[in-house]
């Protein structure tokens, strides 16, 4: 009875949640009842989005700071859940947006599909238990993998091929990872006090590699090298406005669940996540400085950015994650901006090809105004939000250097920064193509000027958050763990 | 007292930056003007700083501070970055010569007839930035503006350079952006271990500050933070201050630039349009000077004292290095680069010699260079806009068909060779001086450092015998373009050429401004 009674009342605790499985059933009453081409899958699911990101933000109020448990021990809902359901929300929405702007003729099943990850991504912002984290991640993961493959072309099933063997590698891995933590810890909540007491009676090493095992879907999910040979293709040839969505949501939430590992503090991951930084931004940048193609390069440059969020991960004596939590905010008007502008030049070059820019910027100069604040977004040069966000999280390393008494810290910190300053080689070229290269053909599209404002939004969200960072900074300060 | 004065040396270029930005293109004559009104503009307010400024009250001075962003970093503290303006006379000399230098830059660019509306916003944009700079209080600002630097830069260079503009503007934005990683390395350190009390107790969390008055106090570090004098933290085998300190050094020695980091100074300058060369050797290259003073030497003289040798051995080194480069050169452009690497050299020798003299010429050789630089880089400007040529071989006997600018390059090579009575022997004397009187340093740097001064008269002697003086010839047809100096040129050179005979005539004029500044570092 007690359990019954305890079922009742978690279950009123994920009325978001209920929202959304409901609301993606009707979707798919919706879809085979509609014809091909109608318009009410899309206005199903912005509705069903907006009252999803409504519903979530109404429990701020009442919930208590270290969150409740919901369902035995299967959920944990805090207000670090909450901002990053809020978050998730959001990037579903801007794709929505995004993919209505440019006309997209997806089919309901798209939708369907995104709003799955949307669930998926939904639970494993909650959760502390091996079993519920790798249900929800291959929901994420199975959707994506359908998402890639939907348009009909032979480059589509390569990368989607891909996407699927490089993702049930990864997923396998972590499953046996989760199997030797079960068999380590008596159970699988690694929160649980029976869980912390058992580990700590292993080898510190042993429980290092089970972690990075584990570790490993997550990593897959994050885009971090070396689990990142997908990225590239599937980042190609995929529709930007859904790979702009999948660039941010399972990132963002992949990095909560790595920090939730590190904050239950039954392992020491900073070697495993310092060697995954550093592979990370190698790989990122250098493989993105020779890419002649946007979404290609976007793709790369992905890794590399999972790379500065992973460094607000790691773990000191003062540790909240506090860095790590602002990057990702301001990484979804970043990147998702970034992904905007690549559709709006890829309608008026025709293709994704950096070369193919030329002179779009000299003919529409407020669109090369645009392109140039993305791209220092991107880079983190002031007066943009990616400043704010890499001074943030270098200066969580800098924090954690003086208190580790440690020199890799601050090798790691002018590792990050000469990458970063790297960086700006690829970045620029966006620009540099815009506006420094001449066009040799007639314009063959008409700078569209509506889109133009749109995207004047993410480029002035970006210069107004660095002006005034408190909004983001108080938002991610409460929702600290 | 926030007059808003100062600030309108930011502004009021942002604000016409931002008007040139918006005019439609059939008022295309009227950017040029624009620009210039602001840039007269700013000169008359300078003029104003420096009527009232006092030069023996120390600190800064026509302060304007606004409260800007509290960051709140984790639950326990707050990063508390300000809006401060302000001069003390170190940084009044510099806005004094930036001023100047874009002045003068603007009047050379009415020659830019390609895309003048980006032109335009962009020069003006960097002028403010430029400016930022060096009334910054807070270091953080001071930063953005250091760094905001680079994209109109990178465009100017890259939009209106020459044939290979694309490769010189990418380098000289890399160099400069590892450069300025390092400093934001040490901008972070720094805010993280300096503490603004009155803060702290008013918020009751730590409160870490910018403010470039509490981070050159030491009593505001932390206890057992990381850049804390006691802190016997070691990072890669140097204690973290010492680390930070070399950061600095070699952040600012980018931009300064010094060998061997020097290799994008040659490469800008011949790709870049004549006024944007004016402007990267007359003032952006004095910022990394301004930067050690300021913030390498200012926040860590304890540090400090240890590296002098080092300091002006590399000064020595970009001395003798330039001067020898600048021998060899053919390209006149690019012969005038590696003299100011060699010209550069004496900033770093005055600095390392930390005491009053060695500083104060430091100061007065950035000043002097600013002015000389300019003057040279439009010289070199006067021939290619005539030619399409810069090659020293190439004239011959000029002369006799253009006796006015021949005055001028007299005035700028002699100025720059180190004549007596012109600006550039003041700040190579003080800067040997100062270097002779330094107990740290060895008497055979300075010695050493005269022979830069040897060098620099043989290839500016040189160069002036072979293109100036004997009988009159070009190369191919250049002869019928070759006219003397028009108005504006005139106008350019002479107000240069003024300048340099005063300060050399008077060097207490620009002594007396930056005295009291030089004084508190000691």
């Amino acid at each position: 009875m007690t359990e019954l009674l305890e079922i009742l009342n978690s279950s009123q605790n994920i009325l978001p949640e209920w929202i959304l499985i409901i609301g993606i059933l009707f979707l798919v009453v919706i879809v085979s009842f509609q014809k091909d081409g109608s318009k009410w899958p899309y206005r199903f699911s912005f509705l069903l989005v907006l009252s999803y990101t409504f519903s979530a933000s109404y429990y701020y109020e009442n919930l208590p700071n270290e969150g409740i448990k919901l369902f035995g021990d299967l959920l944990l809902l805090d207000k670090t859940s909450l901002f990053f359901k809020q978050l998730v929300a959001l990037s579903t929405i801007v794709f929505l947006i995004h993919s209505r702007l440019f006309k997209y003729k997806f089919d309901g099943e798209i939708y369907f599909l995104v709003l799955c990850i949307l669930l998926g991504l939904s639970i494993l912002a909650m959760t502390t238990h091996f079993l519920v984290i790798y249900v929800s991640i291959e929901l994420v993961s199975i959707s994506s993998y359908v998402l890639v493959a939907t348009k009909n072309d032979k480059k589509n099933f390569e990368a989607a091929i891909k996407y699927l063997i490089f993702g049930a590698v990864s997923s396998a891995i972590m499953l046996y990872g989760i199997s030797l933590f079960y068999g380590i810890g008596h159970t699988l909540n690694f929160t649980d006090s029976v869980f912390l007491k058992s580990i700590a009676t292993n080898s510190a090493l042993i429980i290092q590699i089970i972690s990075f095992l584990f570790l490993a879907g997550l990593f897959f999910k994050i885009a971090a090298a070396p689990f990142q040979s997908w990225v590239p293709d599937v980042y190609e040839v995929t529709s930007t406005p859904i790979i702009s969505f999948l660039s941010f949501a399972p990132k963002a939430v992949g990095v909560l669940v790595v920090a939730r590992v590190v904050q239950a503090n039954f392992v020491d991951l900073n070697t495993v996540l310092l060697l995954i930084i550093i592979i990370s931004l190698i790989v990122g940048n250098l493989a993105a400085l020779w890419q002649t193609n946007l979404k290609r390069m976007l793709g790369y440059s992905g890794i590399a950015q999972a790379g500065f969020i992973l460094i607000g991960v790691l773990k000191g004596p003062q540790t909240d994650f506090y860095g790590a939590f602002f990057y990702i905010l301001t990484y979804l008007p970043i990147t998702m901006g970034a992904f905007f502008l690549a559709d709006i030049l890829k309608k008026q070059a025709g293709s994704d090809e950096m070369e193919d820019f030329k002179g779009i910027g000299q003919k529409n100069i407020f669109l090369g105004l645009n392109a140039v604040i993305i791209m220092m977004a991107l880079v983190g040069l002031p007066p943009t939000v990616g400043f704010m966000a890499k001074l943030m999280v270098f200066s969580s390393i800098i924090n954690l250097g003086e208190d580790m008494h440690s020199s890799a810290y601050y090798g790691l910190l002018i590792f990050g920064l000469l990458n970063a300053s790297i960086s700006i080689y690829y970045y620029l070229k966006v620009p540099y193509f815009m506006l420094i290269k001449k066009s040799y053909n007639q314009p063959r599209y008409n700078p569209d000027f509506f889109l133009t404002v749109v995207l004047s939004y993410f480029s002035i969200a970006l210069v107004v958050f660095f002006f005034y960072p408190d909004y983001g900074t108080e938002w991610v300060r409460k929702v600290l763990f | 007292m926030q007059s808003g004065l100062l600030s309108s040396l930011i502004i009021l270029p942002l604000i016409a930056s931002i008007v040139i930005l918006l005019l439609p293109e059939s008022y295309k004559g009227s950017y040029r003007w624009i620009a210039l009104i602001v840039q007269i503009l700013l000169l008359i307010n300078t003029g104003t700083f420096i009527g009232g400024f006092e030069a023996n009250h120390t600190g800064y001075q026509f302060l304007e501070h606004f409260e800007w962003i509290r960051l709140t970093l984790g639950k326990t503290s707050i990063l508390s970055i300000d809006y401060i303006v302000g001069i003390d006379g170190l940084s009044l000399s510099m806005v004094a010569l930036s001023v100047i230098v874009f002045f003068v830059a603007n009047i050379s660019s009415f020659s830019i007839n390609k895309k003048e509306k980006a032109y335009y916003s962009l020069f003006l944009l960097l002028s403010a930035s430029v400016i930022g700079c060096f009334i910054a209080v807070d270091f953080f600002l001071f930063f953005i503006f250091f760094e905001f630097m680079l994209l109109p830069m990178y465009f100017l260079i890259g939009i209106w350079g020459g044939p290979n503009k694309a490769y010189a503007s990418l380098k000289f934005i890399i160099y400069t952006l590892v450069g300025s990683v390092m400093i934001l390395v040490v901008m972070i350190a720094l805010a993280m271990s300096n503490v603004d009390e009155f803060f702290t107790s008013e918020y009751k969390r730590t409160v870490f500050s910018f403010d470039f008055r509490i981070l050159s106090d030491q009593a505001n570090l932390l206890n057992g933070s990381l850049l804390n004098i006691e802190n016997p933290i070691k990072i890669f085998g140097v204690y973290a201050r010492d680390f930070m300190f070399i950061l600095l050094f070699i952040g600012f020695g980018i931009k300064l630039p010094m060998v061997p980091f020097h290799t994008w100074l040659p490469d800008a300058h011949v790709e870049a349009p004549t006024p944007i060369s004016v402007i990267l050797a007359g003032i952006l290259l004095k910022i990394g000077g301004y930067g050690l003073i300021r913030i390498a030497f200012g926040f860590f003289p304890d540090v400090a004292v240890n590296y002098g040798l080092l300091i002006s051995i590399i000064g020595l080194i970009s001395i003798l290095y330039g001067g020898f480069n600048a021998l060899a050169q053919k390209d006149l452009k690019k012969l005038i680069a590696y003299s100011s690497i060699s010209h550069m050299g004496f900033v770093l020798l005055g600095i390392g010699a930390f005491n009053v003299e060695g500083f104060n010429g430091a100061i007065f050789q950035m000043f002097s260079h600013g002015l000389l630089s300019s003057m040279l880089f439009l010289i070199a400007g006067v021939l290619y806009e005539r030619t399409k040529n810069r090659e020293i071989q190439n004239f011959k006997g000029l002369a006799k068909i253009m006796p006015i600018f021949t005055v001028m390059v007299a005035i700028a090579f002699f100025g720059s060779l180190g004549l007596p009575s012109l600006s550039g022997f003041i700040g190579e004397f003080f800067t040997l001086f100062g270097s002779f009187q330094a107990t740290t340093i060895p008497k055979v740097i300075p010695i050493l450092g005269v022979l830069g001064i040897v060098l620099s008269a043989i290839y500016l002697l040189w160069t002036f015998q072979k293109m100036f003086f004997g009988e009159f010839w070009t190369k191919e047809d250049f002869k019928n373009n070759l006219e003397d100096l028009n108005q504006k040129e005139i106008i350019m050179l002479g107000i240069l050429g003024v300048l340099t005979l005063l300060f050399g005539i008077f060097p207490n004029i620009l002594f007396d401004l930056v005295n009291h500044t030089v004084i508190q570092f000691f």
